[in-house]
């Protein structure tokens, strides 16, 4: 296994190492999860839409942006980003509601997927902890504490 | 769950199929042990249809069984505990499916269960309007016959065949 500790793509992660792997996880979990969130927002309806609608547009904003980070991660480490809607949502597995669905369903979906995204965080983190590659671990610190407060906003509208 | 020792070490590490409509047999039976576990000395009657559920599941009583207890578990989760009534509905649609014949002796055809109706009766009215949309020869047949199965074969908590 190829150890990273450095940040360049001369010195960095060689493709197929299992941080780039692990981090195209995260990539993919992340794309998936941004075009599930995209999805509510455009098809949730009733009581909370306002709300709701609004809430999507902002996590699927971020999640946008994260993606792109994570990708030119992947690159830094010497390794390729995965690509194409079909390879991102065969990577990530995730389950995907078809409209019409009530409002808590689209939401508890969304649960499922963060909960499902940032387990894959947790583990790459813990293994870029491991390899000394800091800067990996704490973009994904920040990923992880980002997925954490949308389940706690998701959660509570649940409850 | 070692991760170390075979070449299908990333797809394991990474790839979690656990989402309660493709989940390993086991998850709805943990959902409803979570639920037991926080319900404890707080709702005799939840507590009563959560382990009504666990010994349907259990004993994989037939499934148009487990569809009644879970309706009936549905009145008293739905409102409060919506989250694991949502992963609980959508692992019994991955569970269960529904075999729809024109009568005794004509071959089945099966139809995945979507749990939205509250009641059996509901979700198997659910079924035929499905099938006859989806079938002609089901439109001709005055009464059809539905019965609920599992997908797959019974399995222990190790994953073998029971």
């Amino acid at each position: 296994m190829t150890t990273t500790r450095t940040t360049s793509p001369q010195e960095g992660t060689k493709t197929g190492s299992k941080l780039a792997e692990g981090l195209n996880q995260v990539l993919a979990d992340t794309y998936a999860l941004m075009a599930l969130t995209h999805h509510a927002h455009w098809n949730v309806e009733g009581e909370g839409f306002f709300a709701l609608h609004a809430a999507f547009e902002e996590q699927y904003n971020d999640l946008f942006q994260a993606a792109d980070e994570i990708a030119e991660r992947v690159r830094a480490l010497g390794a390729y980003a995965v690509g194409g809607l079909g390879t991102l949502a065969g990577l990530a597995g995730m389950e995907e509601p078809a409209a019409p669905v009530p409002q808590k369903d689209f939401v508890a979906a969304l649960i499922d997927a963060n909960e499902k995204t940032a387990g894959t965080i947790r583990k790459v983190k813990d293994l870029a902890g491991k390899e000394g590659d800091t800067e990996t671990e704490d973009m994904l610190i920040a990923r992880l504490q980002i997925h954490e407060k949308t389940l706690w906003m998701l959660k509570s509208y649940l409850k | 769950m070692s991760r170390d020792k075979n070449n299908n070490e990333s797809e394991a590490f990474y790839s979690c199929h656990c989402t309660p409509a493709t989940c390993r047999e086991r998850c709805g039976h943990e959902i409803v042990d979570v639920l037991l576990h926080e319900q404890a000395d707080k709702d005799p009657a939840l507590i009563d249809a959560l382990l009504d559920l666990k010994f349907a599941l259990t004993h994989r009583t037939d499934a148009e069984e487990i569809l009644a207890v879970f309706c009936d578990l549905r009145q008293r989760l739905e409102r409060r505990y919506y989250l694991a009534f949502y992963r609980l509905r959508r692992w019994l649609e991955n569970q269960l499916v529904a075999h729809v014949s024109p009568g005794r002796g004509y071959a089945a055809r099966s139809f995945p269960l979507v749990l939205k109706s509250k009641t059996v009766q509901g979700v198997t009215q659910l079924v035929r309007d499905t099938a006859r949309e989806t079938d002609p020869v089901f439109i001709s047949t005055e009464t059809l016959r539905i019965d609920f199965a599992f997908r797959t074969p019974a399995t222990t908590a190790s994953g073998l065949l029971a």
